[in-house]
């Protein structure tokens, strides 16, 4: 049972680090997106 | 049902077991192994044709009348037993089998690999192990998808049938391929009939995709889930055509059907590499291993479609290259997905929804590597936009503004799932109070925040 919960734990961090990541990258895109306007 | 019944068994047979022991511990004095154990069929602890409740009287009421204690012994621990017993026993039957698959697909590729990369033999004997080896592998998907098929009883079999044919096509081109190859002794032609395989392959691969049980119930999710798909598009297509798309659009002549032909190939890559990411998110538990192969094959063949275009417009492939591995790679996946896939028998009814949101797994939650391979293009996506911005490069007018939907679509996607979890909120799943009941079990495992945590709502 122990390990189930500490299984559900990493599973729930790996996803909340992806979830982060992808936000922060994005934003970091839309500011280079914005700065750089296509030729 | 049977647990159920069989729990029912035991709290009318726990009246009887406290005022008539058990044979052994009334003999021995003794409790073994907890003062309770199965006498056998046939057999009462009051002796033989004797119920505890008197003559022609059981526990379980005046319509099972002649059932013995001995009887409700035996279905309450040999039942389960058996049961389980057999089901283990058709687990590490298909484990073995999906063992033995794998190390036949990796031993093979390897060989493969090996053979082309050592170029045993020389130029000649090497092209022609090459396109025999693809015919065969693909000959082998199409002939292990055909077995799955016929081993199927549900819906499952349409999608089996309809990658067999897949499958078929990719041999027709690939024997076409070897009769240019060792027969006429020519190069192929681009365009050629080996295309018409080729490309007549893809859009029954994808209708074996649309026509998979987990679309179905993909097709009755909410707008989420639609979002998530558009997002996973447009991130596929962003990739594909940052690296191989756009840079052969923008360098080839247009006018000749084998340029149309050359990009048809990463183009329908795309198209499967996206059906079999949206299929293997709600997909069935039973079914995962099969779409994972699947997936590894589309993966892998999507690769070599991209390397192939890529050399044949750089003017340097031929048979016998290093990139060919990737589709004999390809087969041998889809090949071992049919291969490892359960048969489920005739006769056997429909599936509840119940039933089968059950066979996802937690209901209303994704499994962590459904999730990540959800994510993985799109961040993928994300940051190659950065990294190209880095470089230096300025982005041509469409990939600029594939890159800002691609952008403000996860921005708008992250911004959907943070306020389905925010705190106070229900989550989605959780409004309708069957959905409440079914996960209130599992509430405090889910991970409330997930952009992709949440699958698509059951009918």
């Amino acid at each position: 049972m122990r390990s189930l919960r500490s299984a559900n734990r990493a599973s729930n961090f790996i996803v909340m680090m992806l979830m982060a990541a992808t936000t922060v990258v994005a934003f970091l895109d839309l500011y280079l997106l914005g700065s750089g306007l296509p030729r | 049902m049977l647990r159920r019944d069989q729990s029912e068994l035991k709290e009318r047979a726990e009246p009887l077991r406290r005022t008539h022991p058990p044979i052994g511990a009334m003999t021995s004095g003794k409790r073994l192994g907890g003062g309770y154990r199965p006498l056998g069929p046939g057999r009462s602890a009051l002796g033989p044709g004797r119920s505890a409740l008197g003559p022609g009287r059981s526990a379980l009421g005046p319509r099972g009348g002649s059932c013995r204690i001995g009887l409700i012994a035996t279905l309450t621990t040999d039942a389960p037993n058996k049961s389980l017993d057999r089901t283990s026993a058709v687990e590490s039957r298909l484990s073995q089998r999906r063992l033995a698959g794998a190390v036949g697909a990796i031993a093979f590729s390897g060989f493969f690999a090996l053979w082309l990369g050592l170029r045993i033999g020389g130029t000649e004997p090497v092209r022609d192990f090459d396109d025999i080896a693809t015919a065969l592998a693909a000959l082998a998907a199409a002939l292990s998808c055909m077995r799955a098929a016929i081993r199927q009883h549900d819906r499952s079999r349409r999608f089996w049938s309809l990658l067999a044919m897949a499958c078929g096509a990719w041999t027709f081109a690939e024997v076409v391929w070897a009769v240019y190859d060792i027969v006429l002794r020519v190069p192929v032609p681009v365009p050629s009939w080996a295309d018409l395989g080729y490309l007549g392959a893809i859009p029954l691969a994808a209708a074996a995709l649309l026509s998979h049980p987990a679309v179905r119930r993909a097709r009755q999710a909410r707008a989420r889930a639609s979002l998530d798909a558009v997002l996973l598009a447009t991130a596929l297509l962003f990739i594909s055509w940052s690296f191989v798309l756009g840079p052969l659009w923008r360098h080839s002549d247009l006018g000749s059907l084998g340029c149309v032909v050359a990009i048809a190939y990463p183009f329908g890559d795309i198209v499967m590499l996206f059906l079999v990411v949206t299929v293997i998110r709600p997909v069935r538990v039973a079914d995962r291993f099969g779409m994972w192969c699947v997936l590894a094959g589309i993966v892998a063949m999507a690769i070599s479609d991209s390397t192939y275009t890529g050399l044949v417009e750089a003017g340097k492939y031929s048979s016998g290259d290093m990139v060919d591995v990737g589709w004999v790679v390809a087969y041998l996946c889809l090949a071992l997905g049919a291969f490892g896939t359960g048969g489920t028998p005739a006769g056997r009814p429909a599936r509840r929804p119940s039933q089968a949101r059950q066979a996802t797994g937690a209901p209303g939650v994704m499994p962590l590597s459904s999730t990540v391979a959800s994510f993985v293009p799109i961040l993928a996506a994300l940051v190659s936009v950065a990294v190209e911005h880095a470089l230096g490069r300025k982005l041509p007018p469409f990939d600029w503004a594939l890159a800002l939907a691609l952008t403000l679509l996860a921005l708008a996607r992250q911004g959907l799932g943070l306020w389905d979890g925010w705190p106070g909120r229900p989550p989605a799943t959780s409004r309708s109070p069957a959905a409440s009941r079914s996960t209130a079990g599992s509430r405090s495992t889910a991970p409330s925040l997930s952009p992709f945590g949440k699958g698509p709502a059951e009918p």
